[in-house]
């Protein structure tokens, strides 16, 4: 899937760090015109199998809560299958927005990636 | 709107509503890339408790959550099982985005509506508010099928700069439930003040000029009319906090209680004084003009970007646990929590401060009062949470040696 011209700022990858765990990397503005590509991407992976994966946002610098309602939808979908989410942010405003809507009671946020892949492996 | 507050505020609230500085620096559009410009732009004359409360809601990111929190409100509001705002996509039209969901479809955030798709695609083709009810209540077999399937559902259009850029949904699952006229009337209310939260959504700029202006001069125009709403305000607000606490509110409602206590008489900038210092009861179209003021708050917070949910919430702040309230009559859990919490305040504090037209109750008396009064005009564990916060408020007031002041 390529990035929309639309949205210069956002952009999205995605690799498989081992046979477990997958990320995908989400970057500049993840807003409501954003989030559909956000949500069909997450949405492939966990319909591909993928159970354990890490969203990492640590290059956004723009999240509302619609970006927010894709990642909680993700972990319904994946709660569904037995799968586990967790996300990758360092960004103090985006931490605020998670705390604000309790999202941080429901998915594990980590500074950095290689702390929320080792919060997948533990967590199975 | 804003031209018959204008005599009151001035030039310095009133220019400022819907005055968005744009975030400049693409690198760090958040909630905070704007506090210094606007800052060093409006130094506020007495920055009291609105300003520091302005910036606090700007910080806390709660002005980027506002669509979540108003799908939560509609269905409290509608008793619906099921919420959504659905905006236009500028990029890919005619679809349209899921931006908020609240219930069954929560999952569905961040999913496209093609033209004319559900009930809220519909709304954004013909650009009215709709109802589907079940057994038969519309005029199309199709619509007919779909009601009877899906149980009632309503969608009002959401509008700003001459256009419907989006819709609100409500769904019911239950098979004999119907949107009513009034309640559809409802609805198209917080559609409204949705639409102020969707235009910032989109433009992903930040509000704190506005809503600090607001703040401090709408709290300079209550108190330089009537020195009691603004005492009153501030004292709804401390006693609404520790009842909101007790209650186990989470922090997006928290926030909304203390800026909704703040700011819940805000539509009596619109009363004239000889109504509000009338000494004895209103009668006939003085208690309407009274009666305006929760309407006429909300009227004028929806306009300020990051307040449209604390606008519903002031809106409602006069409706009763038994229905009989206004200007929604909206009864029970139907009217948001926070809105209970500040009647029940708003009441205590009223009743235990000097009135024009009586004098200050003893405590106890007022307690009496809310005590007698739950179930009927206040929820009933609102009450019981108000009572606790005071008694144990006045055990420790007793124990420092003060006396207890209301």
């Amino acid at each position: 899937m390529t990035p929309s011209a639309t949205h210069v700022f956002f952009h999205l990858s995605d690799e498989a760090i081992d046979d477990e765990v997958h990320v995908i990397k989400g970057g500049g503005e993840i807003d409501l015109h954003a989030a559909p590509e956000f949500r069909e991407r997450l949405h492939e992976l966990i319909d591909a199998g993928e159970r354990r994966l890490v969203i990492d946002i640590s290059e956004a610098t723009f999240i509302d809560s619609t970006a927010v309602g894709v990642l909680m939808g993700g972990l319904k979908r994946l709660g569904s299958v037995g799968g586990s989410l967790a996300v990758v942010c360092d960004d103090d405003n985006v931490l605020k927005i998670f705390e604000i809507m309790g999202v941080d009671w429901l998915i594990p946020i980590r500074r950095s990636r290689d702390e929320a892949i080792s919060t997948m492996a533990r967590a199975g | 709107m804003w031209l018959w507050l204008r005599p009151f505020l001035g030039t310095h609230g009133a220019m400022a509503v819907r005055t968005r500085a744009r975030v400049t620096d693409p690198g760090r559009a958040g909630s905070n890339g704007v506090s210094g410009i606007a800052q060093a732009a409006v130094e506020p004359v007495a920055p009291g408790r609105g300003a520091i409360l302005a910036q606090s809601i700007v910080d806390s990111g709660y002005s980027q959550i506002v669509l979540d929190r108003l799908v939560k409100q509609t269905c409290e509001v509608m008793d619906a099982d099921q919420s959504s705002i659905v905006v236009r996509d500028r990029f890919r039209p005619p679809t349209a985005i899921v931006v908020a969901a609240h219930g069954a479809e929560e999952d569905m955030v961040g999913s496209r509506v093609g033209r004319g798709e559900g009930i809220a695609g519909r709304v954004l083709e013909l650009g009215r508010p709709i109802a589907v009810n079940p057994k038969g209540a519309t005029s199309t077999p199709t619509r007919r099928r779909e009601a009877a399937r899906a149980g009632a559902r309503a969608a009002a259009p959401i509008a700003w700069s001459g256009r419907v850029w989006g819709a609100l949904a409500a769904a019911t699952t239950e098979s004999r439930r119907r949107f009513a006229r009034r309640e559809v009337r409802t609805l198209c209310e917080l559609a409204d003040a949705a639409a102020g939260a969707l235009a910032q959504a989109e433009s992903h700029e930040d509000s704190l000029m506005s809503v600090r202006e607001l703040l401090d001069a709408g709290a300079a125009g209550l108190d330089s009319r009537d020195g009691y709403t603004a005492r009153h305000s501030e004292e709804v607000l401390a006693l609404a906090r520790v009842v909101g606490e007790h209650l186990g509110l989470e922090r997006a409602a928290l926030i909304e209680l203390e800026l909704s206590a703040l700011l819940h008489d805000l539509g009596k900038l619109g009363v004239p004084e000889a109504i509000l210092r009338k000494p004895g009861p209103l009668r006939g179209e003085q208690r309407e003009v009274i009666n305006r003021h929760p309407a006429q708050g909300a009227e004028l917070l929806k306009a300020i970007p990051g307040l449209e949910a604390v606008a519903t919430i002031v809106r409602f702040h006069h409706e009763r646990w038994d229905g009989g309230g206004y200007p929604d009559g909206l009864r029970a859990h139907r009217i948001p929590l926070t809105s209970r919490i500040i009647a029940a305040c708003d009441a205590y504090h009223a009743m235990t401060s000097d009135r024009p037209y009586r004098g200050a109750l003893p405590p106890e008396h007022a307690m009496r009062e809310l005590h007698a009064s739950a179930g009927a005009q206040f929820d009933p564990r609102v009450v019981d949470a108000l009572l606790q916060v005071l008694t144990s408020n006045k055990r420790t007031n007793t124990t420092k040696g003060r006396a207890h002041d209301a």
